[in-house]
C-alpha cells in the first residue's frame, strides 16, 4: 500500500473533523493519528515504517495523563506531533478543538536531555520564553525569579547549566516552560537520565508544583516507568508496540496529595501489577516477532 | 527480616607521624614562572645562535643583520616615525578586511549551513575556491580594483572569508537538534533561532576558522602591498630590501611578527570569553 493511499484512508476513517462550536470536553484530542517514516534511500513506500497507526486519545483540561509503552512504540513521536515539532500522515490532533498546525505556543515541552541553552545562566534560560513574547526586561526578571523560587532554585539563578546537577537542570527546564504559562505541559521522559533518589524527589516536586498552580495545567507525561506513571497520573494510557496506538486506559484513583506512603500502599501495588501485565503482553509479542 | 548494622573495622596499629612524610613539593616559584623561564631560555638561545651566525661571518651581514642592529633599526624606526607611520595603514586594511569577512562569513555560513539545498549548491564552488592560491588571484583583483586601497582590502576579505565561512557551514550542522526544538517550542521565530541559538551554539566550532583567518589577513595583506602602494609594512619591507637597508627590512618583519602575537593574544581572550560556557562541558 502506498503512503498516499494509506494517508487518505486515515483521513476518511477519521471522518469529518469540524471544530466544535463551544464547550469542548477535551483539551487534547487525537483521532486516528498515523505517522509513517520513509526508509532513507528507498523510494518504495513498502519500506516505510509505520510508527503510529490509528492512535486515539482524549485528555481533559487539568488532567495529568501518562503515556506508557514499550520502547519504540511511538510515544515520543505523538508528543512531538502534539507539540508541532513533527507532522503526521493521517488523522487529526486537536488542541482546544483546533487542529495542530506547526508549533503551538500554548504547549510547553520538557525534554529528556534538558535542552537548556548552555551559554545562558539558569535565570536567562527561564527568561527565554518571556523574551520571545516581548515581555519587558524588569517583568521578565521578576517572573523568572518567582518561577525559579517555585522549583527551589533561587540560589542557582546565576549559574550556567553545566554548573548544575542533572536534577537541577531538569528543574530549570521545568521552570522555563512554567515561566510563560502555557495551558498544556508535555514531558518527554524527563527524569529518565536521573538517579533513582533524584527521580522520586522530582516526581514529588512536579506534583507539588502542578497542584499549587492557580489553574491546573493539562499534562501529558511520556515515560517508560510504570511506578512513575502511577505515582503522578490521573490516568495512564498504555500503548501497543509499533505501530502504536492506545491499548488500555487506567484510571488511577490514589488519593491526592500523594507522597512516599502512596508508593507503598496496597492500591499502588495492585495497579502496578495490572498495568505491568498489559505492558508485558506488548513487550513479549514484540520479542516473538524478532 | 533482621538487619544488622555494623561499624567498619579499624586497623589496630596506629601509624607513626614519621611514616607519613609528605612527598617533597616542587619549588613554588619554579612552578609559577615555569613557562616564562623556559620561554626566555629558548628565545635567548635563538638570539645567540642568530648573533653567532652573523658575527662569525658564516652569513653575510648584507643578507642577515645582527639582532642588536635589527633592534636598533626597530627602535629608530619607531621614534623617527619612518616605521611607525607604516604600521597603521597596514593594520587598518587588515582590520577592515577581517571585519568584513567575519560578518559575511558567519552570516552566509549559517544560512548555507542551515539549508541542505544551499549546501548542495555551494559544494562544488567551495571545493574549487577554498584551495585556490591567493597569489594566483592577485592579478585578478588588481585588474578589477587597481592597486589602491580597494584591491588590498578585497584580497584580505577573500583570504579571511573562506576559513570562516567553511567553519561556519560545518558548525551549523553540529548544533544540537534538541536546542533548536526547544527554541521552537518556546515560540522562537527564524531570526531568533539564527541569532540567539544557532550563532552562540556554533561560535566555538567557528573559532578555529576565525584564527586561521586572522593569520591569513596579514599574509594576504603583505602580498597585496608588495604589488605596490604608498604606505604599509609590506611596502616598507620591500623598499628596505631594494635599498640594501637590511636591518630596516628585518625591523619591518619583526613588527609584523609582533603584531601577529598581539592579534593572537586578542583572539585567545575573545575565544576564552565567548566559549566560557563550553569549558565546563568538555573538560578542556
Amino acid at each position: 500500500m502506498t503512503q498516499q493511499v494509506l494517508a487518505e484512508r486515515f483521513e476518511q476513517d477519521a471522518g469529518p473533523i469540524a471544530p466544535r462550536a463551544h464547550g469542548t470536553d477535551w483539551k487534547i484530542e487525537a483521532k486516528r493519528v498515523a505517522k509513517i517514516y520513509p526508509k532513507p534511500g528507498s523510494r518504495s513506500t513498502k519500506d516505510a515504517t509505520a510508527v503510529l497507526d490509528g492512535f486515539d486519545l482524549q485528555i481533559k483540561s487539568g488532567e495529568f495523563l501518562s503515556l506508557l509503552g514499550p520502547s519504540g512504540c511511538g510515544k515520543s513521536t505523538f508528543l512531538n506531533i502534539l507539540a508541532g515539532l513533527e507532522t503526521h500522515n493521517g488523522g487529526a490532533v486537536l488542541v482546544d478543538g483546533k487542529r495542530v498546525e506547526g508549533v503551538n505556543k500554548n504547549v510547553g515541552v520538557v525534554f529528556q536531555g534538558y535542552a537548556l541553552f548552555p551559554w545562558l545562566t539558569a535565570q536567562k534560560n527561564v527568561e527565554v520564553g518571556l523574551k520571545i513574547r516581548g515581555v519587558p526586561k524588569a517583568e521578565r526578571r521578576a517572573r523568572a525569579a518567582k518561577v525559579l523560587k517555585t522549583v527551589g532554585l533561587e540560589a542557582a539563578a546565576n549559574r550556567l547549566p553545566h554548573q548544575l546537577s542533572g536534577g537541577m537542570r531538569q528543574r530549570v527546564a521545568i521552570a522555563r516552560v512554567l515561566a510563560y504559562e502555557p495551558d498544556i505541559l508535555v514531558f518527554d521522559e524527563p527524569f529518565a537520565a536521573l538517579d533513582a533518589q533524584t527521580r522520586e524527589f522530582l516526581q514529588g516536586e512536579l506534583l507539588r508544583i502542578w497542584e499549587s498552580g492557580d489553574t491546573k495545567k493539562t499534562i501529558l507525561f511520556v515515560t517508560h516507568s510504570i511506578d512513575e506513571a502511577i505515582f503522578l497520573s490521573d490516568r495512564i494510557a498504555v500503548m501497543t508496540r509499533a505501530p502504536g496506538k492506545v491499548k488500555t486506559l487506567f484510571d488511577i484513583e490514589l488519593p491526592r496529595p500523594r507522597d512516599s506512603d502512596s508508593r507503598n500502599s496496597e492500591e499502588f501495588a495492585h495497579i502496578r501489577s495490572r498495568v505491568a501485565r498489559v505492558l508485558e503482553e506488548e513487550v513479549h509479542i514484540g520479542n516473538d516477532d524478532h | 527480616m533482621a538487619t544488622t548494622i555494623t561499624e567498619p573495622a579499624r586497623g589496630e596499629e596506629q601509624l607513626l607521624d614519621e611514616d607519613l612524610t609528605p612527598p617533597k613539593a616542587p619549588n613554588p616559584w619554579l612552578v609559577k614562572y615555569d613557562r616564562l623561564i623556559y620561554g626566555i631560555i629558548g628565545l635567548s638561545a635563538f638570539l645567540v645562535l642568530w648573533w653567532w651566525i652573523v658575527d662569525s661571518e658564516y652569513v653575510s651581514a648584507l643578507y642577515l643583520s645582527k639582532p642588536q642592529d635589527v633592534a636598533t633599526a626597530f627602535v629608530d624606526g619607531l621614534t623617527d616615525g619612518t616605521l611607525r607611520s607604516e604600521i597603521w595603514p597596514s593594520v587598518e586594511r587588515a582590520l577592515t578586511g577581517f571585519a568584513i569577512a567575519l560578518v559575511a562569513g558567519i552570516t552566509l555560513g549559517i544560512v548555507v549551513g542551515s539549508f541542505r539545498i544551499f549546501q548542495k549548491l555551494a559544494e562544488p564552488l567551495l571545493l574549487f575556491f577554498r584551495n585556490l592560491s591567493l597569489l594566483a588571484l592577485l592579478p585578478v583583483f588588481v585588474v578589477f580594483l587597481g592597486i589602491g586601497e580597494e584591491s588590498k582590502v578585497a584580497i584580505v576579505v577573500w583570504a579571511c572569508f573562506w576559513p570562516i565561512f567553511i567553519n561556519a557551514v560545518g558548525a551549523v550542522g553540529g548544533v544540537e537538534r534538541i536546542l533548536l526544538n526547544a527554541a521552537r517550542t518556546l515560540g522562537a521565530g527564524r531570526v531568533y533561532i539564527f541569532s540567539r541559538v544557532v550563532l552562540p551554539a556554533a561560535i566555538p566550532a567557528i573559532f578555529p576558522g576565525i584564527r586561521l583567518a586572522a593569520a591569513n589577513a596579514f599574509t594576504a595583506l603583505v602580498a597585496a602591498e608588495l604589488v605596490g602602494g604608498a604606505q604599509g609594512l609590506g611596502i616598507y619591507i620591500n623598499n628596505a630590501a631594494l635599498r640594501y637597508q637590511t636591518p630596516q627590512m628585518y625591523a619591518g618583519i619583526l613588527t609584523l611578527g609582533l603584531i601577529g602575537i598581539l592579534v593572537n593574544g586578542v583572539l585567545t581572550g575573545a575565544e576564552w570569553r565567548l566559549t566560557a560556557w563550553q569549558r565546563g562541558l568538555t573538560n578542556k
